[in-house]
């Protein structure tokens, strides 16, 4: 086990740089550069083009690619992301901390709701296969399942937000949120987080209580089960001990897939609530053209992914005791 | 007498597979339902002159016949077909729709008599007689653009899942054949696209180039191919142990035959279940990007557009957000559906996996 995560981490190494490298590319071929979207207010000719020298130097563009790029990953060795190629010039990573957390504490939130909804709805639906509960839960969550998170945000947005003014939908905080108690304030940040935590996590509810319900059901069919039932264990010990624990391991193969997931698909969610995120600094960025923010933020999120990929497969092996890394 | 009974089951497996799969496909009443609507959506889009556009579909003017709208469904086409001239007076006054014609003249108008671009004097109307769904911030009719936004849809999603395919099919394939070093680096490239959040790949991808119709195919093609080249391995992997490709080794067939004509046809299947999500992804992706600016252009009715700018006009036209979030959801619901019917049908056995 120790041996196998060992080697996974360093099988991580090659897979990281491919990623660094893919992006560094792209991001650095594109036309249109920092020093360029800085000056381009710039009125004068002749100061904008000495000003567009001055910084290209400064923030060393004028080398070629390969040296910034090989530069960039002897920075990154030490853990140190560079400067931020905007005006404000202040370190990356200042600036990605201040947003890692909104959007984290969204993944783990949509994760745990989806998981602590889908697992007890997977459950009683495939044990009362084709009853009523079955058919209207599964033909519901088939619908959720199909509307894309921001086709839902939108509608959600006018009638909660707008229309019917529930729940507010710009922004983590209210303007006012400094001068709140403490009571205040928490109810404040729940307030701002129901709508974009729903929207975070309804597709991926919907598509876990689907597959948990269609392992339940390959299993139920297995023949451990027939011998437990004949065995008089009563049904909710067949179900819940002997049965869905072996759902549990195609379930966690599948969480790992659920990172970059919700990651991808925070950049439009996060700019429609105006959510201060990891995916809103990553437009905000790709329009300003702050290279070395975006290489953290890539950087970051690739890592995130992989350690998500190992953390499941580990699971995996704690699950089930046949599978054995070595 | 076993020597004919073999011609005739060697003759007729392959078809009478795919009878099977599409009698198991038919009784799959969702599957039909998503196919129905599939297929209603590919009319919609190829025939999206007749439906909205501000010219009418037979007119006579002056004594003579003309078929203005169906002469635009050859030229709205990117087909290269403009042997089919359009005559001129269209867009006279006695052919605007909102005018009394003259006694002699006769014209057939389209469902919604507004083109996609036409801009009238109401901005922001909500719906009514006139304008179905409403106009837009420019006064355009909803209904128009959402019917002439399936086009952009289909054709994205086809186009750009058919890339896709072949990269993922060659490349699966490739690896799935061969094995050894040429599937580690394949396999390799596999896992790195996997673990890029794929949305923040296309948008790096987008800024560089121009946003337009094309360059949104191309990109979502170029980072949608994992899934397909991932099943397409399997299936090589799977079927190249079989006893017939070792025959067909054995006879000294060339790889690249082997590979296309033997296996392929074989490993088809769930490549095709694949693929169906992938469009229904690219449809996904499409309005996406279009919504962030960095699609199919403003004056273009993208889904993606219009739900743009039904999210900029939140709090004056309210009743521009539900049309585009229809579209979408129905388009992607019933490549879901089709998708899973298909699962279903052409192999019972993949029923769990997904």
């Amino acid at each position: 086990m120790f041996n196998y995560t060992i080697r996974r981490i360093l099988l991580a190494i090659p897979t990281l740089l491919g990623i660094t490298f893919v992006t560094f590319m792209i991001i650095n071929l594109a036309p249109g550069d920092p020093a360029q979207f800085q000056t381009q207010n710039i009125m004068d000719q002749e100061m904008s083009i000495r000003i567009y020298e001055e910084l290209r130097e400064y923030y060393g563009l004028d080398k070629p690619i390969h040296v910034r790029y090989v530069k960039w990953l002897g920075k990154l060795i030490m853990f140190d992301f560079g400067i931020a190629l905007s005006s404000d010039r202040r370190p990356v990573w200042d600036k990605v901390k201040e947003r890692i957390w909104a959007t984290m504490s969204l993944a783990i939130l949509s994760i745990g709701i989806s998981l602590s909804l889908s697992i007890p709805i997977g459950i009683y639906s495939a044990a009362r296969q084709n009853k009523l509960f079955d058919t209207a839960s599964s033909t519901i969550l088939y619908a959720l399942y199909s509307v894309p998170s921001y086709v839902m945000a939108m509608p959600l947005i006018l009638l909660i937000g707008v229309q019917w003014d529930l729940l507010p939908f710009q922004g983590m905080t209210s303007d006012n949120y400094a001068e709140l108690t403490l009571g205040g304030k928490a109810i404040d940040l729940i307030r701002h987080y129901t709508l974009i935590t729903f929207c975070f996590s309804f597709g991926s509810w919907a598509y876990y209580s689907r597959f948990i319900r269609q392992n339940m059901l390959e299993v139920l069919r297995q023949d451990y089960v027939r011998t437990a039932r004949a065995k008089g264990l009563s049904e909710v010990r067949v179900i819940i001990r002997h049965a869905f624990r072996n759902t549990l391991i195609p379930v966690m193969t599948l969480f790992g897939m659920l990172l970059p997931a919700i990651l991808g698909g925070s950049v439009i969610l996060e700019y429609m609530f105006n959510w201060p995120g990891m995916g809103r600094l990553f437009f905000d960025c790709m329009i300003s053209r702050d290279y070395h923010t975006l290489m953290a933020l890539t950087f970051i999120s690739a890592c995130l992914v992989l350690m998500g990929t190992l953390l499941s497969d580990l699971s995996y092996a704690i699950v089930d005791p046949r599978i054995k890394y070595d | 007498m076993t020597k004919i009974a073999d011609k005739f089951n060697s003759q007729t497996t392959s078809q009478a597979y795919w009878r099977c799969a599409w009698r198991r496909l038919r009784r799959n009443k969702r599957g039909m339902a998503g196919l129905c609507f599939v297929i209603g959506m590919c009319l919609i889009s190829l025939f999206s002159p007749l439906l909205a556009t501000n010219q009418p579909i037979v007119c006579k003017y002056q004594g003579k016949w003309y078929f203005p709208a169906i002469v635009e469904i050859f030229q709205s086409r990117s087909t290269g077909v403009h042997w089919i001239k359009k005559s001129p007076p269209f867009n006279l006054p006695q052919f605007n729709a909102k005018k009394e014609l003259d006694p002699e003249d006769l014209a057939i108008w389209p469902l919604i008599y507004y083109s996609e671009y036409e801009q009238t004097d109401d901005f922001l109307a909500t719906p009514s007689a006139e304008h179905w769904l409403g106009t837009d911030d420019l006064g355009r009719d909803l209904a128009a653009r959402i019917i002439h936004g399936t086009t952009i849809s289909i054709k994205v999603g086809f186009v750009s899942v058919g890339i896709a395919a072949v990269i993922g099919i060659l490349l699966g394939g490739l690896a799935g054949y061969w094995g050894g070093w040429v599937d580690i680096i394949i396999s390799r490239i596999i896992e790195i696209i996997i673990c890029f959040p794929v949305f923040f790949l296309i948008l790096a991808i987008m800024v560089w180039l121009k946003p337009n119709i094309i360059n949104v195919m191309i990109v979502i093609g170029l980072t949608r191919w994992t899934s397909i080249a991932r099943y397409a391995r399997g299936e090589f992997i799977r079927i190249k142990g079989q006893d017939y490709i070792i025959a067909a080794r054995a006879l000294g067939i060339r790889d690249s035959k082997i590979m296309f004509r033997h296996i392929l046809p074989n490993a088809l299947t769930p490549v095709l279940v694949s693929i169906t999500f992938g469009i229904a992804n690219a449809i996904l992706v499409e309005a996406g990007l279009s919504w962030l600016g960095f699609g199919v252009q403003a004056p273009a009715p993208s889904w993606g557009n219009i739900l743009r700018t039904a999210y900029e006009t939140l709090r004056i036209a309210p009743h521009m957000m539900y049309p585009p979030c229809i579209a979408i959801f129905l388009a992607v619901m019933s490549y879901n559906l089709f998708g899973d019917a298909l699962r279903d049908a052409i192999d019972p056995r993949l029923r769990s996996t997904t």
